[in-house]
């Protein structure tokens, strides 16, 4: 009975991270990270130079996680690269695109960030338009090698967003929690009960329930 | 052989999403196969990497009966580096995929899938809640 207390009033966790071949979680071994922001092509409907603290922004709050380990420096050698693409061609229905490069033990060597500068209705700060830090700040999530959360339509992490939405711009408990875990020196020495998962859907709470029935537990490749 | 590029999963390694229910998916399939990958070539284009992927069908779930079926898509492994893309699997030779067989080739075919209530999809190519097996996914395609 009091199992199943506790499993009911658990926090819903759902964070996933990006993994290798092996099971190993994908993430930066060194910091700073570095990062620069090309505007060249930045879309001429967004005003002023908002756009530019957007995406300053959407580092920042990665950067903010308490005990999360994770420091971003502009403009800083071999920077990785957010910039504007202009001629599309990803889905017209993407926002934004983020890609890895990462040895195989995992380790990110690199990330570049090509926004859709075809869509048509970006914004900053714009109840009518999408909000690039919103999207800008989920994108910056994969840099780091968070993969989408799926569950938990109020984490930065969730796949989708709406015109308007400026929810993503501030990290969900359960964003923190997989940034703690991939970068967080306080849990160095305590690792998740699963962590071959990568998954914070699998933590303590599944390791209770796999023993005693049948759990579909999610697996997700490189 | 068909050479496109989207509505593919993989049957271990399946992804959620709530923006398409799968027959919405599948409806919008000219088929649906299982089947084992048995080539995965990846090369450089531009600055980023991709690789050409051929799936030996070995049943075919709903529609039209393939042999094979190709297709490429972005990022894979290269001089000892990985390069991945949110939401887009990475195969190896060997690896059993379900593949959702677009009805017609173009950058507009995900956009049908990921543009639901109102919500954009930010980033990615994830696929809709899918079954746990080639069973269950029958189950749901003959409906």
């Amino acid at each position: 009975m009091l199992l199943a207390l506790t499993l009911l009033t658990a926090p819903a966790q759902a964070w996933e991270v990006l993994q290798t071949e092996n099971g190993d979680p994908v993430r930066f071994v060194e910091m700073p990270v570095a990062w620069t922001y090309d505007d060249s092509q930045v879309p001429s409907d967004i005003e002023n130079d908002a756009h530019s603290s957007a995406v300053a922004d959407s580092m920042d709050v990665w950067g903010q996680v308490e005990q999360g380990g994770v420091t971003f420096e502009k403009d800083g050698a071999d920077a990785n690269t957010v910039y504007w693409e202009p001629n599309w061609e990803w889905d017209d229905a993407l926002l934004a695109i983020t890609s890895t490069w990462a040895t195989d033990d995992g380790e990110i060597v690199g990330f570049d960030t090509r926004i859709n500068g075809e869509y048509a209705n970006w914004g900053v700060d714009d109840e009518n338009k999408m909000d690039l830090q919103n999207t800008m700040t989920h994108e910056i999530g994969h840099a780091l090698g968070l993969d989408h959360n799926p569950e938990l339509y109020e984490a930065t992490m969730y796949p989708t967003a709406s015109v308007g939405d400026l929810s993503k711009r501030e990290l969900e408990a359960d964003d923190g929690d997989a940034i703690r875990y991939l970068y967080g020196k306080a849990l160095e020495e305590e690792k998740p009960l699963f962590a071959c998962n990568a998954s914070g859907a699998s933590s303590s709470m599944i390791g209770v329930l796999s023993a005693a029935a049948t759990l579909f537990l999610r697996r997700r490749k490189a | 052989m068909i050479a496109l590029f989207a509505f593919l999963l993989s049957a271990s390694a399946a992804t959620f999403s709530h923006t398409t229910p799968l027959p919405e998916l599948a409806a919008n399939s000219q088929a649906v196969v299982q089947g084992v990958v048995i080539s995965a070539e990846t090369r450089v284009k531009g600055h980023d990497l991709e690789t050409h992927y051929v799936i030996a069908v070995e049943q075919t779930l709903r529609g039209a009966t393939l042999e094979t079926v190709e297709f490429t898509l972005p990022g894979g492994k290269f001089e000892g580096k990985t390069q991945r893309f949110t939401g887009i699997p990475l195969w190896s030779e060997g690896d059993e995929v379900i593949y959702f067989v677009p009805q017609q080739a173009g950058k507009d075919t995900a956009q049908r899938v990921l543009t639901v209530d109102g919500h954009q999809l930010i980033d990615s190519l994830e696929r809709p809640e899918f079954p746990h097996t080639s069973d269950e996914l029958k189950v749901v395609l003959r409906k």
